[in-house]
């Protein structure tokens, strides 16, 4: 069992969570060539190692999180929200 | 083999005696008994049959690790296949039968299968069964399903009902700090300190009684320390299995509840499935005995010493009257002196030379000897004896029982389950865990020390180790080294039999002989995965967890390398088998899933409504022609 | 070489197995390969063996960083099916249907396909009509395909869940010629038959550099030295986004998931088919083993990993699952369980094809589905690396699909790789 560390609920199982994929992935402006969409929805990095990935607490607070954990051990590094403005929030309640 | 029990000795109330049939025959026990030690008290020695060729195969250890005693308990619907006798506790009315046998172990049909296991080598199904003998003629699959269909037949062990399991099992969950696996005397000393310290502790073993090996002794008393644990704090849980590690310091642990009772409450669940979420590990999951290769090294009567040991002091049975000891380590004279003077008359073979040994005394010591062949088919008639230089039969000794003690195997299995290679220890001739990155603390006899003193201090240290990486104390601590013994092991693997054909065992449920992983190497399944998969060693109920080491070093020694550099099995969750009712739980027949509903549900069903089933809900499918408003009628008007 | 037949078995039975040698070889690796094939598993195997079989290139060499067989191939439940019903799919998947039903005979080596009939459980009228539909399009294309209704069905296995389950069984879609096969059995004989024509099979071999020159592969660097290859092929499964980057070739539309497999003690005969179902969330495949255990799995562990053990909800998921359709299951017990990365891709559907390294070809993007496909990924693998042009039946199974609007999606489950399967 994965343990993530909801910076709302505190630790919970990855059970409790659905898995959203690549955080890193940048949707292009709508007006980019199909080549440039084709890579943001189709295409991974697939990274063998740490990454920046989103989870949404969907059996809990259902945020969407975002989460650096290794596709290796499964050790998770950190966990903040995914928009940026509740970042800021969460980190000055510190 | 001639077993019974003995009138002193053993932790059993035999003021209580429990009723029980094996194979139709009402014999008897005592409370406390395992299903194995009361066999034993009864003398009876053939309790199943082997895969493959079907020998005879009696009870080889007292534990997790038996291969040979499984057999079938309860009927019908409760009928449980693949039970193994020596960790099944008795209770008065307990049916248990053997398996794998037609039409009983005693005399089976299948024994043919000895005769000409010769053609029966590793792999051999590989080789042929794929079109017309003896030169496989024909196309396609047609031939190989007719001889699948035999195939099939023969193979598996138990035979399940096909019945719906009848009993409930559960689900539940805890938190805790330190989850500490294993009662034995480094698992206690790691739960008091960690208690001591205030931290939250869940101690588990896999036993009904707490004490680990200590069980075998015939002083040990379970109480006093069940109740210290008790009396700091200490969840202790007792059969109790930690089956699996999983991601983040979670345990999967198997208890349990009524398999031990004769006629459970009925508000019980059979068993309970627990996730444990643990901010530490300690494992004390101790070690185990492994047995020697040699010729005819299957037949009833022979045992690990530990066994034996275990039989005498917990269970008042004396598990033979004329029994060789055969050792390549120290661990054995004591129980060699309690057998002796239990009753027994005891030979020692010990495969070293220069070797001291504080003994009185009344059995004799063969310095320099092991075990070359049994004799007998169902029961040992001797054994003869070889130097262990220059392997060759020079005696014969009239004995009833063997027992077998070649070195011991830390388990390793739960750290296995992270991925954790151990690495080899040659002056102790095991494998020893590895340390992690994970909050993870092996200790005791799993990291390979062997006395008391060693494990008591190693639970300490595997304490402190947990304060410290959970941030509550900054302490130093040290392990004792691994080892332990006064004359050190020399490492015993096989004993090599001059004729061909032989028949020494590697392991033993699979029927896996030492020629099978020489036929292996020499076709080039070399690899520790592929000699495995070839062979099926260590694939059987016990993955191999006596057989494996062995099969290693066979391996290492065909390769002319050192055992390390063969590489080592991975063992998989689970420790030991759960059934998949408890990892179900309440999740059945119509629990499967949640029914979801529309609020028009009720006057759907009220209306007649033919349902079906869409996603999680149900919805009307159609209703039935004598209905006024046909839901049909309504969607054509509507033109839907 | 000896041949494998009831013959020698038995002339060895009595000369103490002495007739026997290596089933291939251990060979030094050469410097030069007219093929270097990535991956000793099935798809890698079976390459190199259609290579030398069907184009007589034989200075053909397998890398396996591992033993062969370690990967995928060694850990997957082994269920061989051919009912799917998009173009080019079906086609490839019937003809490895095909190939597998030789498979033993064309290399010596008893793979042990077992015909025994895939069984699809269908639990809604809605569900009945869309297998109705993907039967009969494999049935417009010559595969055998049937449905059974409940009475022919509680006939065939009888001890299924009529009575209690949250979900009515109704019937089933069936392919009787579907069945199981014995992986490690796969991986050895097509090692052994590939051996015997050339094929140099390097274990232990891992591929750890790859150095580009002017647009093609001028060698390859690894755990045994560095090699040089005319074509380089790839088929490594869930580590293929790994070798991309290390050709450094970017992004693929791959993503890998771990798949969990397990394995009970042996009991005598309980199953005879392999019996499949999806309904309510629920996606779970079971199948008794020759050996005698139940071999069943289900879902994905629902998040990307590389790691090769499972963790709980799924076996808990498992569990549940089973017990669902066979509740005599519960005594049963779990003897393993363990997991395999999975090479997932967009659209659930494989690539076999050219890429932007003018002499490197992939084969990739497997699923759950990999295993009854090596026959015929071996086949087409080694007919584009030796013809250079994609056949017919795969020339849509390649990195430009996406960007066309040509997916291969089976589910309709769009480009989420978890949801396929
Ligand atoms: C649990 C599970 C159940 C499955 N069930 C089924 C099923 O029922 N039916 C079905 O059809 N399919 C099934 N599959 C899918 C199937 O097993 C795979 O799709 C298939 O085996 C993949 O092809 P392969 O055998 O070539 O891959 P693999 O066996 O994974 O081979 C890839 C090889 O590449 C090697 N490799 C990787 N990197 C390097 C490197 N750098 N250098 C050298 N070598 C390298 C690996 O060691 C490995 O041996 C299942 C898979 C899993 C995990
Ligand atoms: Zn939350």
């Amino acid at each position: 069992m994965i343990r993530i560390n909801c910076p709302y609920c505190g630790e919970r199982d990855h059970s409790e969570f659905s898995y959203g994929g690549d955080a890193s992935i940048k949707y292009p402006s709508l007006e980019a060539s199909e080549k440039e969409w084709t890579e943001a929805i189709f295409f991974r990095k697939n990274i063998r190692g740490f990454q920046l990935e989103t989870w949404h607490h969907s059996n809990g607070c259902r945020m969407w999180l975002e989460v650096e954990r290794s596709t290796v051990t499964h050790e998770i590094k950190s966990v903040r929200p995914c928009h940026p403005d509740l970042q800021k929030v969460v980190e000055n309640n510190k | 083999m001639k077993s019974k029990r003995l009138n002193n000795l053993g932790k059993i109330d035999r003021d209580k005696t429990l009723n029980f049939t094996w194979d139709n025959k009402k014999l008897s026990g005592f409370e406390g008994d395992s299903l194995a030690s009361a066999l034993l008290a009864n003398n009876i020695g053939i309790v199943g049959r082997s895969f493959k060729y079907h020998r005879p195969r009696g009870i080889f250890s007292s534990g997790v690790e038996e291969s040979g005693a499984l057999v079938t308990i309860g009927s019908k619907d409760r009928r449980d296949p693949n039970v193994r006798a020596t960790t099944q506790e008795l209770f008065d009315g307990l049916k248990a039968s053997g398996q794998n046998a037609f039409p009983n172990v005693n005399f089976d049909l299948g024994g043919i299968n000895n005769y000409i296991g010769r053609f029966f080598a590793a792999g051999f199904y590989y080789k042929t069964f794929m079109g017309i003998p003896p030169f496989e003629w024909g196309k396609g699959t047609t031939i190989w399903m007719l001889f699948e269909k035999l195939i099939r037949k023969a193979a598996g062990m138990g035979s399940a009902s096909r019945l719906p399991d009848p009993d409930s099992y559960e689900h539940a969950h805890d938190f805790c700090d330190v989850i500490v696996v294993g009662s034995g005397p480094s698992g206690v000393a790691a739960a008091i300190e960690a208690a001591e310290k205030k931290l939250d502790v869940i101690l588990v073993e896999q036993d009904s009684l707490v004490g680990g090996n200590q069980l075998s002794e015939n002083d040990f008393s379970t109480s006093e320390i069940f109740n210290q644990l008790k009396s700091l704090g200490i969840k202790v849980m007792t059969r109790t299995t930690a089956f699996g590690l999983y991601d983040n310091c979670v345990v999967g642990l198997l208890e349990r509840v009524t398999d031990h009772l004769s006629i459970p409450d009925s508000t019980l669940p059979r068993q309970r499935f627990w996730t444990i979420r643990a901010k530490h590990i300690i494992v004390g999951s101790g070690a185990l005995e492994r047995h020697i290769a040699f010729n005819n090294n299957d037949i009833p009567g022979v045992m690990t010493v530990n066994a034996s040991k275990h039989y005498l002091n917990r269970y008042g049975v004396l598990t033979g009257e004329d029994i060789v000891i055969a050792t390549n380590n120290d661990s054995v004279y004591e129980t060699a002196n309690e057998l002796s003077e239990a009753g027994a008359n005891v030979t020692v073979l010990d495969s070293r030379t220069n070797i001291e040994i504080d003994s009185n005394k009344n059995f004799e010591i063969r310095k320099g000897f092991v075990p070359y062949n049994i004799n007998g088919t169902k029961k040992i008639d001797s054994l003869d004896i070889s130097k262990s230089e220059n392997i060759n039969k020079i005696d014969t000794i009239n004995c009833d029982q063997v027992l077998l003690s070649g070195g011991w195997s830390p388990a390793v299995h739960l750290l296995s389950h992270r991925g954790v290679k151990p690495k080899w220890d040659p002056e102790n001739a095991c494998f020893i865990p590895s340390d992690t990155k994970e909050n993870i603390t092996m200790i005791g006899s799993s990291r390979g020390l062997w006395n008391k003193d060693d494990c008591i201090a190693s639970g300490v240290a595997g304490a402190t180790d947990a304060l410290n990486r959970l941030g509550v104390s900054k302490t130093n601590y040290f392990f004792p080294k691994p080892g332990g013994w006064k004359n050190p092991i020399k490492p015993l693997y096989e004993v090599k039999y001059k004729k061909s054909r032989s028949k020494s065992f590697v392991d033993y449920q699979h029927d896996v002989t030492a020629d099978d992983v020489r036929l292996a190497h020499r076709e080039g399944f070399i690899s520790v995965e592929h000699l495995k998969r070839y062979t099926t060693l260590g694939m059987a109920n016990d993955q191999g967890k006596m057989g494996n080491i062995i099969g290693l070093s066979l391996m290492a020694d065909l390769l002319n390398k050192e055992i390390p550099e063969v590489g080592t099995t991975v063992f998989r969750p689970p420790y030991t088998p759960v059934p998949i009712g408890a990892l179900t739980g309440r999740n059945v027949g119509k629990h499967f899933r949640p029914l979801r509903v529309t609020p028009m549900h009720q006057w759907n069903i009220d209306h007649g409504a033919k349902m079906i089933e869409v996603g999680l809900y149900q919805r009307p499918w159609y209703y039935p022609k004598k209905m006024k408003h046909s839901v049909i009628h309504i969607l054509e008007k509507q033109q839907l | 070489m000896t041949r494998f037949n009831a013959w020698n078995v038995i002339k060895n039975g009595l000369n103490g197995q002495s007739g026997w040698s290596r089933q291939w070889r251990d060979p030094e690796p050469k410097s030069n390969y007219d093929v270097i094939i990535v991956g000793g598993g099935l798809h890698g195997l079976a390459t190199a063996f259609y290579l030398a079989k069907n184009h007589n290139i034989n200075n053909v060499a397998v890398l396996e960083k591992g033993w062969i067989g370690g990967g995928n191939a060694g850990r997957n439940t082994t269920i061989v099916r051919s009912n799917y019903m998009m173009p080019g799919n079906h086609e490839f998947y019937e003809h490895s249907l095909k190939l597998w039903e030789n498979l033993s005979h064309e290399l010596n080596y008893n793979v042990m396909f077992s015909q025994r009939a895939h069984v699809s459980l269908f639990h809604s009228p809605g569900a009945r009509d869309s297998a109705a539909r993907r039967y009969n399009i494999m049935k417009l294309h010559g595969t055998d395909a049937e449905l059974w209704d409940l009475k022919t069905l509680k006939k065939k296995i009888p001890h299924l869940n009529y009575d209690d389950s949250r979900f009515p069984i109704l019937g089933a879609a069936v392919q009787r010629r579907a069945g199981n096969a014995r992986h490690d059995a796969v991986a050895w004989g097509y090692a052994r038959a590939a051996d015997s024509l050339g094929v140099d099979i390097l274990q232990n071999c891992e591929v750890t550099g790859i150095t580009r020159k002017n647009g093609s592969i001028e060698s390859i660097q690894t755990s045994r030295g560095t090699i040089k290859g005319k074509k380089v092929g790839f088929a490594v499964a869930g580590n293929t986004s790994v070798l991309w980057q290390m050709a450094e070739l970017g992004n693929l539309p791959i993503e890998s998931h771990k798949l969990q497999a397990f394995v009970t003690e042996s009991i005598k005969p309980l199953l005879d088919q392999v019996v499949v179902y999806g309904v309510g969330g629920a996606h779970f495949y079971i199948s008794q083993s020759d050996k005698g255990s139940m071999v069943f799995g289900g879902d994905l562990d629902w998040y990307k990993s590389y790691a090769q053990r499972g963790n709980l909800p799924i076996v808990q998921d498992s569990a549940e699952a089973a017990m669902a359709i066979l509740p005599c299951l519960g005594r049963i017990r779990l003897l393993r369980h363990w997991a395999g990365v999975m090479d997932m891709t967009m659209d659930g559907s494989f690539f076999i094809c050219k890429t932007p390294i003018s002499n490197l070809y992939l084969n990739a993007g497997w699923n759950y589905g990999g295993f009854k496909a090596s026959p015929a990924s071996g086949w087409y693998f080694a007919d584009l690396i030796a013809n250079e042009n994609p056949h017919n039946y795969v020339h849509n199974h390649n990195l430009e699909r996406f960007e066309k609007g040509i997916n291969i999606d089976e589910r309709g489950a769009g480009p989420d790789p978890k949801l396929h399967g």
